[in-house]
């Protein structure tokens, strides 16, 4: 990604309101054709970022360049950015087509119908174009809004929770083929999701969001192996912190740990995963620890244990 | 805009001004005689007619979304039409009809009056009660079951505090219906405020009279519409689509004979009995001549009805419209405009009338028009009299239209390019269409009916039918009266089909 050029760039972005800072210093840069994932528990300024980047929202400090062009001054109705809503925002009143030609209107006439076939095309809904959105299923819904703001072409385009409204089986299909559509069209995304799963299997990247700050923005894998703090360390997976004996810890997956029956550390909770069961345990020193076994041993809930770790190469926060 | 705002406030805001030099002598004379029962019969007559509204309008809205009977689609529909039949009508048919065995002096009661106002005002409770019981859903009424509550205490207990804004709402549109009417009380010998400025205006000629008295009605008014717009805000809250719409019960053979013979009694009554006596009174009058004697005779009254209230009608939606989108990007001082401008609805009929009256003659005398013509008795001013009563009915419907916009899809077209005027234009007009259509049927309904502000600025020798209705009545001639009444409701009845229509529809595409 790193030879293509700078599709977005957004340097300390900042926004409050009423005094409570809700995206706070923000930096974030997005390559032509990637897909970021935007990441975090609600309320922690994901969608606030989302319209700033967008223009929806003014924004009290920093910048946001399209390409070369600066856009912090610019109205949300010139920064030629396509947007995706949580929950359906397609015309009520006009057909699937014309909402997808809504933006076009640029274009000349001939072309417009083309246009609108090939994105319909692209999202797997072609000759569902003369039916009004509430003829469609949640998902259809979706595709279509997904058609509608690509089709002017706009260098990125930011989805905001656009699977949210939709049920899990759905959501997963849903969020893989939206992926490809997006490789398919080659424009740059930024996809916000609360959900981690989501977040690792369909970025290139994730930028993981933590009361309006961005606390980590790397590869699923860097994410995952070396977190750089302990909200990303546990938001991404179940993780484990164990003291690593000069202030500070290191972070263990599930199944890098072990447990054995007797010591001073005790056996909280036991619940059966399908592939194998998960323990929680309570250390001496008042922090839990969570171990993944793939066969049941003798120990129940009350049992004394101790925890061991299987591996010499766990990541040591900073 | 702010102009536009700023010439709709200033009749009001004459009739402000008055009392701020007022004339003792007329105070106290009113004092002396007539003002103690006025303001007795403006409150016994406003709590009986809020009360009976709400109670019929509630409880036949009940009945036809919480139970299943036959032709209840229908009747559901058929309840509505008594908005196409004005007060003044309906009450001179039942001053007829009870005469015969109360005697005429015995008919003319404050609660008669009441009666027949119930009769044609629960409309407004009722849609707004239906709308109400529709988006509830079945839920609460089938928790109270479950726990053991009968349909009356599941009526009572559950479903009636639960449409309580929507019923505030309803019982806001026929408190202002009361507190404007002239036409109904003057039938009754019931002397309210509103009859008093008329009776000041044409007793003793003096517009400042009228316009100070007019001032208690403005208080009144602007007291209730405040109450009104606190209560409105938490009918927002309340009316969420639920994800079960309201499925009608079943009924015994013994309950659906019941609720036939209330609904379709209703309907006899405020319907059935004044449009029947009417068609006869009009061929009685087609027979002895007496319609040939009114001058221009049915088409000049029918078309100077039509031409006035589709002009105000269409500058009401116009202006409401943009007014309404004004709201929606300029926040505050958007909705100070639209403050501004809906202080109108909250004055009585004869209240604009004077108070357009002095504007207007104020215009005059700057000469604004050039050819000496002028604006008092012109159908401009009319038009523009109008507008200063009914705008905020255009400019409320719209804005509850828009609302049915999201955010999100308002902005998903800026995303697109799309700049204030086309969103306007292609997105948020469009989308809140059958909310205007409804807003219209609703102002030609109204303006069809209006009788003050026609009665005093009407240019000279243009009659409308509501000004027939009145001059015939006035001196008890019912025939006279028949032919015009019915058509009056022959246009309501096309309003009321539009309005449920637009309400159908609008149901239909939220669903």
């Amino acid at each position: 990604m790193s030879g293509s050029a700078i599709a977005l760039d957004v340097a300390g972005l900042t926004r409050a309101f009423d005094g409570r800072t809700v995206v706070d210093n923000v930096d974030m840069t997005l390559h032509d054709g990637e897909i970021l994932t935007l990441v975090g528990p609600s309320g922690c300024g994901k969608s606030t970022l989302m319209r700033l980047i967008s223009g929806l929202e003014p924004t009290d400090n920093g910048h946001v360049r399209v390409g070369e062009r600066d856009v912090t001054k610019i109205a949300a109705e010139h920064r030629h950015i396509g947007f995706v809503f949580q929950e359906s925002s397609l015309f009520g009143h006009l057909r699937v087509a014309q909402n997808v030609a809504f933006g076009l209107r640029h274009l000349p006439r001939s072309e417009r119908g083309a246009r609108v076939e090939e994105m319909l095309d692209l999202v797997q809904l072609g000759g569902l174009g003369r039916r009004y959105p509430h003829q469609l299923s949640g998902g259809e819904q979706q595709r279509v809004a997904l058609a509608r703001a690509l089709a002017p072409r706009p260098r990125i385009v930011l989805l905001d929770e656009p699977f949210a409204s939709l049920d899990e089986v759905l959501r997963e299909e849903l969020g893989h083929q939206v992926v490809s559509i997006l490789r398919w069209a080659g424009t740059a995304s930024i996809l916000v999701t609360h959900d981690r799963h989501e977040a690792m299997t369909l970025g290139d990247r994730i930028a993981v969001m933590h009361d309006g700050r961005i606390e980590q923005c790397d590869t699923p894998e860097a994410v995952y192996r070396t977190p750089s703090t302990r909200f990303v360390a546990s938001f991404v997976e179940v993780a484990s912190f164990i003291p690593d004996g000069a202030g500070s810890v290191f972070v263990a997956r599930p199944h890098h740990l072990l447990v054995t029956p007797g010591g001073d550390d005790q056996v909280t909770r036991i619940e059966f995963l399908g592939s194998g069961y998960r323990y929680t345990v309570r250390r001496t020193d008042g922090t839990e620890a969570v171990v993944d076994v793939a066969a049941r041993n003798n120990l129940r809930v009350g049992d004394t244990c101790t925890i061991a770790v299987t591996t010499r190469d766990l990541h040591r926060l900073a | 805009m702010v102009v536009v705002a700023g010439l709709v406030a200033t009749p009001v805001a004459v009739i402000v001004m008055s009392i701020v030099d007022p004339t003792p002598q007329m105070w106290s004379d009113l004092w002396d005689t007539r003002l103690p029962g006025m303001i007795t019969d403006t409150v016994t007559l406003l709590v009986t007619v809020v009360a009976g509204t709400v109670i019929v309008g509630t409880g036949l809205a009940w009945l036809v979304t919480a139970y299943e009977f036959p032709a209840r689609r229908l009747i559901g529909w058929l309840l509505v039409t008594p908005l196409a039949v004005p007060g003044y009508v309906a009450g001179f048919v039942w001053l007829d009809t009870l005469s015969g065995p109360f005697g005429p002096r015995g008919a003319r009661t404050i609660w008669l009056c009441a009666a027949t106002m119930i009769l044609t005002l629960y409309p407004y409770v009722y849609l707004f009660a239906r709308a109400s019981f529709r988006t509830q859903g079945s839920d609460a009424r089938d928790a109270a079951r479950t726990l053991g509550l009968g349909p009356v205490r599941t009526f009572f207990r559950v479903a009636f505090p639960l449409a309580r804004p929507a019923l505030a709402a309803g019982g806001a549109l026929v408190t202002m219906e009361v507190l404007t009417d002239v036409g109904t009380v003057r039938l009754f010998n019931v002397s309210t405020v509103a009859d008093g400025v008329l009776r000041v205006w044409f007793g003793t000629g003096s517009r400042d009279s009228a316009a100070e008295l007019a001032t208690t009605l403005v208080v009144t008014a602007v007291a209730l519409v405040a109450i009104e717009r606190g209560l409105r805000r938490g009918a927002r809250y309340s009316t969420r689509a639920t994800t079960r719409p309201m499925v009608a019960l079943p009924l015994g053979l013994g309950g659906r004979a019941g609720v036939l013979a209330g609904t379709l009694g209703v309907l006899a009554l405020a319907v059935g009995i004044p449009v029947v006596r009417l068609v006869a009174w009009s061929q009685e009058a087609r027979r002895n001549g007496a319609t040939a004697t009114v001058a221009g005779g049915l088409w000049h009254h029918l078309s100077s009805t039509l031409v006035v209230a589709t002009l105000a009608t269409v500058t009401c939606i116009a202006l409401g419209t943009t007014i309404a989108l004004l709201v929606r990007r300029r926040g505050v001082a958007g909705r100070l405009i639209s403050r501004v401008s809906s202080l109108g609805y909250a004055m009585p009929g004869p209240v604009v009338a004077v108070g357009a009256v002095i504007t207007l003659a104020a215009f005059d005398r700057a000469g604004i028009l050039p050819d000496g013509s002028v604006l008092v008795g012109s159908l401009v001013g009319l038009v523009f009299a109008l507008t200063v009563r009914f705008l905020a009915v255009g400019l409320h419907g719209v804005e509850s239209g828009l609302d049915q916009t999201p955010a999100s899809t308002v902005a998903s077209a800026r995303m697109l390019g799309a700049g204030p005027v086309r969103i306007a234009w292609s997105v948020e007009i469009p989308a809140a269409r059958t909310a205007i259509l409804a807003a219209t049927a609703l102002l030609m309904i109204d303006l069809m009916k209006e009788l003050p502000i026609t009665l005093l600025l009407r240019p000279f020798g243009f009659d409308t039918l509501s000004v027939w209705v009145w001059q015939a009545t006035s001196e008890s001639l019912w025939t006279q009266a028949a032919t015009p009444s019915l058509a009056m409701i022959a246009i309501g009845m096309v309003a009321v089909g539009s309005l449920l229509a637009a309400l159908e529809r609008g149901a239909e595409m939220t669903s």
